[in-house]
């Protein structure tokens, strides 16, 4: 029990911290001396208390999804590790929202969408299976 | 003036998603810390597409935010509930505060039979909402 607790404790992090790393590769703002196509430069300039805001809400999002990741880490049920992996796909939707807004393109909220749906599906998937195999003890307590 | 609005539309989902981390993190409980997850997830994340959507001003990124706004709106009360009584039935533990446990008395048999399946409590449920559709 104690093994099978650990693995998945591993198993979850693991997953959710290459989440994180992507994230910050491609939340830092863009250069303006980078070389990039004409498609893909910001179409709007952001500037004033929005950019300060936007700047705000990134570094707090990033803050709140090691939170729920710790609630992850800690949560003495799967059901609760369940929990908290949906708080981090709301707040990775909020992220992709948010930097939509700082990079001016609007693909963004289709992936937010997407990432919406993946975890309402997880979420789902994961309940049907600890109502299926809960008369294992040791899947479901650990 | 849009910019400061889109500001504070976005400073509003942070303070939501903040409670909604801090809930989870503080809470005692897993229906406690669901109630947090889902309400303030759903606002926050609501906060921010329409913070995008003042931003854009566009008709198509005004068409996907709302999309996803409506789905999220939709799709948390299902998977809260499900995940809330998949934790029940997985006999996750309770606050010691807890009030009242609904649950108590009628899910023991469905627990330990693994399945739900007709008593004759549920027959004379089912008896009395027939009773009650043709009386209305």
């Amino acid at each position: 029990m104690a093994f099978s607790r650990s693995i998945a404790s591993v198993c979850w992090t693991l997953s959710a911290t290459l989440f994180i790393i992507v994230s910050v590769d491609y939340g830092s703002p863009p250069h303006e001396s980078s070389p990039r196509s004409p498609k893909f430069c910001p179409m709007s300039v952001v500037e004033g208390p929005l950019l300060w805001a936007i700047y705000l809400t990134l570094a707090v999002l990033g803050l709140s999804i090691l939170g729920a990741l710790l609630r992850v880490l800690w949560g003495p049920n799967l059901s609760d590790r369940v929990v908290a992996l949906d708080l981090v796909a709301y707040l990775a939707m909020g992220f992709l929202a948010t930097y939509s807004v700082l990079a001016g393109e609007e693909a963004y909220i289709d992936v937010a969408l997407v990432l919406g749906l993946l975890a309402f599906l997880g979420t789902v998937a994961v309940a049907r299976y600890i109502e299926r195999v809960r008369s294992g003890e040791a899947l479901v307590d650990s | 003036m849009i910019d400061i609005i889109a500001a504070l539309l976005l400073v509003g989902g942070t303070v939501f998603m903040v409670g909604a981390a801090v809930g989870l993190l503080r809470l005692p409980d897993l229906y406690t810390r669901m109630h947090a997850v889902t309400k303030a997830g759903t606002l926050g994340v609501g906060l921010m597409l329409l913070s995008a959507i003042v931003t854009f001003g566009d008709v198509s990124v005004t068409a996907r935010a709302l999309l996803a706004l409506v789905f999220v709106l939709l799709t948390a009360p299902v998977s809260a509930h499900m995940i809330g009584r998949a934790g029940y039935l997985g006999r996750a533990t309770l606050w010691e505060g807890t009030a009242f446990d609904e649950w108590k008395t009628d899910y023991e048999e469905v627990r330990r039979e693994g399945e739900e399946r007709p008593t004759e409590a549920n027959a004379h449920a089912r008896g009395n909402s027939t009773s009650l559709d043709s009386a209305a």
